[in-house]
């Protein structure tokens, strides 16, 4: 699992109001280099939840300090930042642990990078 | 062939062996990269940028290798484990799988994708295989879900496989009620093998479906499925002259070839040789 994949994913499960940001129980990760696309980033930006993302990086130990606590236009001039973000979205990878709701604690495995998100029937509104 | 979805639940049929299977055919490799592109180029995007792209019943990641051609990225979710465990081990450059049944509704925060696609899944919604949840609970579901996580002036494109028009009709009706605009695009209509359903969607409200392939006066959208008139047999008789209408004429040929194109067939260039009679020999 990509951490742009966790910026987008929610618990919806019944009962649970936002299910966001899911706090990530990491036991292996693994980090590759691919080359970024800035424009694609820039494209991203408005999209990515930065509390999302500093919780995130929080739970994996990633400096979270690197991103700001919200989106401002003036974010896709600073090429570092972009390579930074880049890099936190597309290269560290979790591949072993789970995911775990914020409100009611359901736990979500991820076994070989794949994050298995299935509810049961009672967990359906 | 039997249809899958008749015969068990997507988890259970698509095992570790189908989808190794399913992966290494190139038959199917072809059919679904070919599909992927259609799709793609149905949802319109906007030339020369890269998007993110929902693809929705990803399977072992066939349609997720066309989607990065085409420079997209993209996360896909499927029910079927085994599929995805055979996506995972191709490390893609731009794509990521998550579990998830598609049926449970899309588990992703509003507004997030540029377009979605889904080949050959939807009609797996239509089967009902618990007893807690029906059908069209579940299609609500999903549509809903699909309405909230695409961001506005986003679309999406999905293939599936209807085995008869009350699915189409199950399928289109839920879309529309959760406040879908569109309709079906129905690819080489007259072909039974290259006849593809395209469930075409957008917010818009001046959303006018894009034109079908195959059809020869112009993409008429349909909404539900209609069986066509057979047109009537003309007899074969003598023209007011006297002389008896040549059996395979230029225009005999002209009209087939035409026929032929219209079901997808790869079929010659028309020219001046067309249907034209061979030197009487000894």
């Amino acid at each position: 699992m990509r951490l742009l994949s966790h910026n987008v994913l929610r618990n919806t499960a019944k009962g649970v109001v936002d299910g966001y940001p899911l706090k990530i129980e990491a036991a292996e990760i693994d980090v590759r280099d691919t080359e970024p696309d800035l424009t694609f980033i820039r494209h991203l930006l408005p999209t990515i939840s930065f509390s999302g993302l500093r919780s995130a990086a929080e739970d994996l130990g990633l400096d979270a300090a690197a991103f700001p606590a919200s989106y401002s236009t003036t974010l896709g001039e600073d090429e570092a930042f972009l390579r930074a973000l880049h890099k936190a979205l597309f290269d560290v990878r979790v591949l072993e642990g789970s995911l775990v709701c914020p409100e009611s604690g359901r736990r979500f495995s991820i076994r070989g990078g794949i994050p298995d998100m299935m509810l049961t029937d009672e967990e359906l509104s | 062939m039997s249809r899958p979805e008749r015969q068990n639940t997507p988890q259970n049929y698509y095992d570790d062996k189908e989808a190794r299977k399913y992966n290494s055919s190139s038959r199917i490799i072809d059919i679904q990269s070919e599909i992927t592109e259609r799709a793609l180029e149905l949802l319109a995007l906007e030339p020369g940028r890269r998007a993110l792209i929902l693809d929705i019943g990803c399977g072992s990641g066939l349609s997720g290798e066309a989607i990065e051609e085409a420079g997209h990225a993209w996360i896909g979710c499927d029910i079927s484990k085994d599929m995805l465990v055979v996506a995972a081990e191709k490390e893609s450059e731009g794509g990521d799988v998550l579990q998830r049944d598609m049926g449970q509704g899309l588990p992703f925060r509003a507004a997030c994708f540029d377009g979605a696609v889904s080949i050959s899944a939807l009609q797996w919604l239509c089967y009902e295989d618990s007893k807690a949840q029906s059908a069209t609970a579940r299609l609500m579901r999903f549509f809903a879900s699909l309405y909230t996580v695409l961001r506005r002036g986003a679309r999406a494109a999905l293939q599936f496989y209807p085995e008869n028009s009350e699915q189409v009709l199950l399928i289109t009706q839920a879309a529309t009620r959760v406040g879908f605009q569109g309709g079906l695009v129905v690819d080489y209509p007259n072909s039974s093998k290259a006849k593809k359903y395209y469930l075409c969607l957008s917010f818009e409200h001046s959303y006018r479906v894009p034109q079908a392939l195959g059809r020869e006066e112009g993409g008429r959208a349909l909404t539900s499925v209609g069986v066509t008139e057979r047109e009537r047999v003309k007899p074969r008789g003598r023209k007011k002259g006297g002389k008896r209408e040549q059996v395979k004429s230029r225009e005999w040929v002209l009209a087939k070839k035409e026929k032929q194109r219209q079901k997808g067939l790869n079929v010659r260039e028309d020219s001046k040789y067309t249907a034209r009679k061979r030197k009487d020999r000894l």
